[in-house]
């Protein structure tokens, strides 16, 4: 079981004059498959209400509970059509929305917008597998929202788990085998997903750093404040943004921690973090940077939205910093 | 040295292969997918003990192999499987796992002892040969298979898969079964070894980036490797709505190629397995143009002086490796280009001895070899920790590389070094001045290691696959530097193994990775060395280079030397380079403090060597002949060579084998030593007067500054009713010291020349006078030096009255001595103080203070002032006693110097901590050459350690990387400080360096406090240190010594050699301007009359004309050649 600790959050007032720039949703998935059905259990946060149903906030920034929960509740049917099985024949297999729990909500009549993330929601959606059911093919379609989404996905039969953590995005469906007894996804938690968004007032880079990872730059001991601190000074020193030639000094918005707790082979926890740099002028050129890789990680994807366009980059040694240029001229029609 | 090897038994890994199930002992055959319920359970989910291995092949981030001997009974490991379900319905349960049982190597069989929960069930046994490799052994309703998958090719052991079979009412659901093997006491070295590695389906693919050649024109490659965890299976790859390939898929690992179209752009395609008729995967595989890398594999040895047999040994197994390689060479020369063997000989060390040995038909062979390009030259003499070396120790590194070029002409402008990270900057201008234009480094590399390698740092990360141009310190020097990120020892086979073995799959994945990367070069540097350290050429290497690039366009690979590979790289690159300056601080010369003594010794025999050859000038000294140079210089080099002892150094110290080596290391630094002493003796004979009761002496200056310093004669001469005057007759004060000795200061005495002194009679101005009432303050009017009387370390220095420069604040004392574990651990210092004044006569004033000190028999330490020199002297002297367990000395030198600026001298340069450091430079400990200065703009102390090398700042930082296992944290970022640790000895190394240390170790400090910080001040300083006054009797009428050559006083510029040409023709004169601002100076010939002077440089050739000026750039090194008529 995954402990997860929500660590301090530090918000600045650029982040809620930003809030039309649209970070990542990052979804835990645990898949377990039964003789004949597979229970889904979907844990998410309420950040996500935020911009998949466009809720309003008051001066406070705070949003009342009540709109949250009913936003929860209408958000079952996003869940539901954003995860799907197919089977070999590529047929969606049934599936519904079995339970939620969003006692998490509950506790106060309204929420800050800032915190929104310490806000676990969790639904279950049941699959119905009939017995030609071959091959398991699991999507995640979460980004019809232009949000940014991946999930980490955990299949478990009985109490065995068969592969942990695995990436699950809109281009990255995984499959399996439905009897599969055992499934070593090489691709497990040995990826940092890393996503920049860059608008006119501010840049959000959201990364999610396995612990493995993590722990072959960082001595940390699983969440403590101690380790907060560490990833936070890590963080900060090396997610540089210079935006028209000023650096720009990043704010650690988020930090969500996970520990695994078990005595398995690995350990499959990971950082989520969200850096935010404000911006004090319009952005003409961008440069972001990352210059830190040891061996255990000589490069990294980032997927990036720059003001509306799609682009990865991958850094690495030979390219650390990543440079965008914006001609900004006024519409003379 | 290969760090990972050193546990005994070879272990491979390679293609997976199905052997048929047959009989073995005791036994009985299996089948193929031995399991008797419907699914299996991992057998091996989590480690709970044994004998760890973390860097084989085919393991993960975090996986583990444990294992086992049948020894003595006691070899035991234990590990869990995964879960039981609680709702398990099946009759049988079934574990499976991964593992390998060793083939037989004595008689009889090693047996090992399996226990489910404690309780013993079965016994197996090391298999006879691979057609014993397959059984099942029951025992009641259980049983126990082992299906091998694979059977090593030459040691025949047996990988593949272990099933367990058990009642599943014999276990309980919801928990994990304890699955324990012991070892048998055959006293064999028969082993077990189950992995950590899920039991899985799996399915990888890659678009590698390669093209094939097929009758049907190129294609693109896919690689699919496929897992299986079941019964044989048709499988039918679909690719892109083509199928392109069907066989059938046995248990374990298998690697399929299928082939597409080239691509121009990138393309998605999509790829369905099907086993057994039904699809089992499906997904896209994203296809890219590929790139057309070229890889330039450079074959050598490794060459360890050392580690892995005896040094003799080690010199005829490179001898063998010559003829080998000349021999595959030639068998394979008309093999197409690319394929063609070519064997890099790596260092010049074994080469000497080949062609001093060799039979004149393989002399010439080898010579012939090298001229066809069969063999590479590499120009140094070996892989130095270059963190040790002087100035011109540095330069010797070239030595026979030089001979090479003048007795048959190879004109060698590449250099390698293997194994060890990081290099001093020196060596760029050494290197350069030597003609070397390329350096390939290839670090250690074990790719399971948090940072790529043992002790690395942050090296592979900075500089791994990033060549550039590394300028020296003066900025007119730049070396084509490439350090290949996969090291040196990829190939070995506990790694991926040879080519022939491994397949292309490893560097195809390299390539992709390099490409993901972003790598802007097409040329890619890989070593090849196999086996171990000290290993053959590869045989099987041609025929598979010849088979791949007639299989493959691209990726196209080449067997090179190190200058083809440079000189094909710098044609087509070397104008988009990146150029970077400053010191790569080295990781591994920590290790030289395990010896304490014999370190110290070499760094002084080194500067005694260039002394020598400086009097050897001066004094026309025809006896001192080059050879004897050459062995002398032969020996430091080897000295600091990296390979210091036995890969048991530190687990078995008291082996044979350790001692063997050890004893021939040690030799080194002793016979240069002895060298050394011999060659300045001989060359201050020339003007010796042989008299019992010499009454003229000559101090000789062998620096090309005058200097002023304190002089020794021996106990022997009679003083009494005498004194000592100049050639003026002007009364120079002396004092005898407590052992016999005479001491006086001999005062500008000029440069590369000599000053007479004489004694006769009169009344001498001072008597010493040895005092028993102790005192703990010395002033010589200057300097005070305040000792605390409770620990005898120094609490105060003040210099003309000024402020204290001691950090009284800090807790750790000054000139204090620390002993602790590993890292910081249980850190003690001395204790007691018992204070004696030795000297306190008119010129020397000396207290000595003796305490308890832990790790060792005593600790004694003399500070000492000498009337009318502003320095401090420190002698500390520890009796160690031999410890076995980790243990780190350390003498502390916190000063109180406000805003202070470190700068640590290195050969041609001065290193400013962060400032002069190249990126992934050590920055946990420096090496020193021969002082470190602590200076703010005002005050400043320069402080000479004159036998250890390591300095620490800030704190004792040298193994703080060792404090988190995981992340090995490696310092990035310099922290300033005015805390200098002197780190003296430690023993941490588990491999190579000595594990103990004992007798009397003395460690030398001199401090000179000084005003705003000089350079060139300083540099002259610690040169003065290590290169002495030199005084010999003489006859009465002797004149003083006429220098060869003078500059002018004011110039900042220095001679670092002046020396004999190895012709005997010329006089070589190294100039050096130590100082951050360009200098001049004219030459005034003395001794030497040129008769042709020409710009020159350690190759000792005739370049352009020269006249009587030098003029430097800020730390520009120019060497001439003087001929003489």
């Amino acid at each position: 079981m995954k402990a997860l600790l929500l660590c301090a959050f530090v918000l600045s007032s650029a982040h809620l004059r930003g809030m039309d720039v649209h970070p990542y949703s990052i979804t835990h998935v645990r898949a377990d498959l039964h003789d004949n059905r597979i229970v889904m259990t979907i844990r998410t946060n309420a950040e996500d209400l935020l911009y998949f149903h466009k809720l309003p906030f008051d001066s406070l920034l705070r949003i009342s509970s009540q709109n949250l929960v009913a936003s929860a509740r209408a958000h079952a049917s996003v869940i539901e059509s954003a995860f799907f099985i197919l089977n070999q024949d590529g047929i969606r297999m049934p599936s519904s929305v079995t339970s939620s729990d969003f006692s998490s909500l509950e506790k106060s009549e309204s929420i800050d917008a800032m915190f929104l993330l310490k806000y676990p929601l969790v639904y279950t959606l049941e699959f119905v597998m009939d017995k030609a059911t071959e091959i398991l093919n699991f999507h995640q379609h979460l980004g019809t929202a232009g949000t940014p989404a991946v999930s980490f996905l955990t299949i478990s039969r009985n109490a065995n788990t068969l592969v942990t953590d695995v990436e699950l995005s809109r281009d990255k469906p995984f499959t399996m085998i439905r009897d599969a007894i055992s499934i070593n996804a090489t691709d497990r938690q040995s990826f940092m997903v890393s996503y920049i968004t860059l608008s006119d007032t501010r840049v959000v880079h959201e990364l999610t750093i396995p612990s493995e990872i993590l722990q072959s730059f960082l001595s940390i001991d699983g969440a403590s404040e101690q380790s907060s601190e560490a990833i936070r000074k890590f963080i900060s020193e090396n997610s540089t943004v210079r935006i028209n030639d000023i650096d720009l000094h990043p704010q650690i918005t988020a930090l969500v921690l996970g520990t695994e707790s078990s005595p398995q082979r690995y350990n499959s926890s990971a950082a989520h973090i969200r850096i935010e740099y404000s911006l004090e002028a319009l952005p003409k050129k961008v440069a972001i940077s990352w210059d830190n890789f040891n061996w255990k990680m000589r490069w990294f994807k980032s997927l990036i939205d720059a003001f509306g366009q799609r682009r990865e980059h991958n850094f690495s040694r030979f390219q650390p910093t990543l440079t965008i240029e914006r001609d900004l001229r006024l519409d003379k029609k | 040295m290969n760090i990972c090897t050193t546990f005994s038994g070879k272990i491979f890994m390679g293609i997976m292969v199905w052997c048929l199930p047959l009989l073995a002992y005791s036994q009985a055959g299996s089948a193929a997918w031995p399991v008797k319920s419907k699914t299996f359970l991992q057998g091996f989910e989590v480690k709970v003990s044994g004998e760890t291995l973390d860097f084989l092949p085919g393991l993960s981030n975090g996986q583990v192999a444990l294992l086992i001997r049948a020894t003595d009974g006691s070899s035991t490991l234990e590990f869990q499987s995964s879960v039981v379900p609680h709702d398990y319905r099946e009759e049988f349960i079934s574990f499976v796992w991964s593992a390998a049982i060793s083939r037989r190597l004595q008689e009889p069989p090693g047996s090992f002892g399996l226990y489910i929960n404690e309780e013993k069930r079965f016994t197996f046994f090391s298999h006879k040969d691979s057609l014993s490799a397959n059984w099942t052994i029951k025992s009641g309703n259980s049983d126990l298979s082992f299906v091998s998958t694979e059977i090593t090719k030459d040691s025949q052991d047996a990988f593949g898969y272990m099933f367990l079979n058990i009642p599943a009412s014999s276990v309980k659901k919801g928990e994990r079964i304890s699955i324990k093997v012991i070892g048998g006491k055959q006293n064999s070295m028969d082993w077990y070894m189950p992995f950590g590695i899920p039991v899985t389906n799996e399915q990888n693919v890659l678009a590698e980036p390669a093209l094939v050649r097929t009758n049907a024109g190129l294609k693109q490659r896919v690689r699919v490797e496929l897992r299986h965890a079941g019964s044989p299976l048709p499988v039918q790859f679909i690719l892109d709505g083509k199928q392109v390939h069907s066989s059938t898929l046995k248990p374990g690992k298998r690697v399929f190629y299928l082939l597409h179209e080239p691509v121009t752009a990138r393309k998605n395609v999509t790829l369905e397995t099907k086993l057994g008729g039904k699809t089992k995967d499906v997904r896209d595989v994203t296809l890219k143009p590929v790139r057309k890398f070229e890889v330039y594999f450079l074959p050598h040895s490794h060459v360890d002086i050392g580690f892995t047999h005896k040094q003799d040994d080690v010199e005829k197994l490179q001898w063998r490796n010559f003829e080998l390689g000349i021999d595959l060479a030639e068998k394979t020369q008309n093999y197409p280009d690319g394929s063609r063997f070519k064997w890099n000989a790596e260092i010049t060390w074994a080469i000497e001895g080949y062609l001093k040995n060799a039979t004149e038909d393989k002399k010439q062979k080898f010579i012939d070899a090298v001229k066809k390009g069969w063999i590479g030259l590499d120009a140094l003499y070996a892989s130095q920790l270059t963190g040790l070396q002087r100035e011109e120790e540095m330069i010797n590194n070239q030595r026979y590389a030089g001979i090479l070029r003048d007795t048959y002409g190879f004109d060698i402008n590449t250099a390698m070094i293997s194994d060890v990270p990081g290099y001093s900057w020196g060596m760029v201008e050494s290197l350069t001045q030597s003609g070397v234009k390329y350096f390939s480094s290839g670090p250690n590399h074990m790719p399971h290691l948090p940072h790529g390698g043992y002790q690395v740092g942050h090296t592979f990360e900075a500089w791994g696959d990033v060549p550039f141009y590394w300028t020296s310190a003066s900025g007119k020097q730049k070396v084509l530097f490439w350090m290949t990120s996969h090291g040196y020892s990829w190939f070995h086979n506990w790694s991926v193994d040879v080519l022939s073995k491994s397949g292309g799959d490893p560097i195809v994945k390299f390539l992709d990775e390099l490409d993901q990367q972003k790598y802007p070069y097409d040329i890619v540097q890989l070593r090849y060395t196999i086996g171990n350290d000290n290993g053959p050429p590869d045989e099987t290497m041609p025929d598979f280079i010849r088979e791949w690039n007639e299989t493959y366009a691209y990726p196209k690979m080449r067997i090179a030397t190190n200058r083809e590979m440079m000189e094909d790289f710098e044609k087509r690159y070397g104008q988009q380079l990146p150029v970077y300056s400053g010191d790569f601080t080295p990781y591994w010369e920590d290790g030289a403090a395990s010896s304490a003594l014999e370190t110290g010794i070499n760094r002084k025999s080194a500067d005694a060597l260039t002394q020598a050859e400086t009097l050897t000038v001066m004094l026309d000294a025809k006896e001192n002949s080059l050879a004897e140079f050459d062995d002398a210089w032969r020996n430091v080099v080897l000295f600091s060579e990296h390979t210091w002892g036995a890969n048991i150094s530190k687990s078995q110290p008291d082996s044979e084998f350790t001692k063997s080596l050890w004893s021939v290391k040690q030799g080194f630094a002793l016979n240069g030593e002895q060298q050394s002493s011999k060659l300045i003796d001989d060359a201050i004979k020339t003007i010796t007067a042989a008299e019992n009761d010499p009454s003229a002496f000559q101090v000789i200056n062998t620096s090309s500054w005058t200097r002023t310093d304190l002089v020794t004669l021996p106990a022997n001469i009679k003083m009494e009713g005498k004194i000592i005057v100049d050639a003026a007759g002007k009364t120079i004060d002396s004092q005898r010291l407590s052992d016999g000795s005479i001491v006086f200061i001999a005062r500008d005495v000029p440069a590369m020349s000599s000053k007479s002194y004489f004694i006769k009679k009169g009344k001498p101005k001072t008597i010493q006078a040895r005092r028993d009432n102790d005192s703990s303050t010395l002033s010589n009017g200057s300097i005070t030096v305040s000792l605390n009387e409770e620990t005898g370390d120094i609490k105060s220095i003040q210099w003309k009255n000024g402020t204290n420069l001691v950090d009284e604040k800090d807790t750790l004392g000054f000139n204090a001595y620390w002993y602790g574990g590993l890292v910081k651990s249980n850190l003690r210092k001395q204790t007691g103080a018992t204070f004696k004044t030795i000297e306190d006569g008119n010129l020397v004033k000396r207290i000595q203070v003796a305490s308890s000190a832990p790790g060792a028999e005593g600790l004694t330490r003399e500070i000492q002032l000498v009337n009318g020199l502003d320095r401090i002297y420190l002698n500390n002297v520890v009796d160690k006693k031999r410890v076995l367990e980790d243990e780190n000395v350390r003498f502390t030198f916190p000063f109180n110097i406000a805003g202070s600026q470190i700068r640590i001298d290195i050969p041609w340069g001065t290193v400013r901590p962060e400032l002069d450091q190249l990126k992934g430079a050590n920055k946990n400990f420096y090496s020193v050459q021969r002082w470190v200065d602590i200076s703010n703009e005002k005050i400043g102390v320069t402080l000479v350690p004159v036998e250890a090398p390591l300095l620490e700042i800030g704190d004792m930082n040298g193994q703080k990387w060792m404090t988190d296992m995981k992340v090995r944290p490696w310092i990035k970022k310099y922290e300033p400080s005015n805390r200098l640790f002197s780190w003296v000895m430690n023993n941490a190394w588990f491999v190579n360096y000595k594990a103990y240390q004992d007798g009397k170790i003395p460690f030398h400090y001199v401090l000179q406090p000084h005003e705003s910080f000089d350079e060139v001040a300083a540099k002259k300083f610690g040169i003065e240190q290590t290169q002495p006054l030199l005084i010999t009797p003489v006859d009465k009428k002797a004149q003083p010594v006429t220098p060869p050559l003078t500059l002018k006083d004011d110039t900042s510029i220095i001679i670092t050699s002046i020396k004999k040409s190895r012709d005997g023709k010329a006089v070589m004169i190294r100039f050096f301007n130590p100082s951050g601002k360009t200098a001049a100076t004219e030459i005034s010939w003395g001794k030497i009359k040129p008769a042709q002077i020409y710009i020159s440089s350690p190759r000792e050739e005739r370049g352009a004309a020269a006249g009587n000026s030098v003029s430097l750039d800020p730390h520009e090194i120019k060497t001439i050649r003087v001929e003489t008529p």
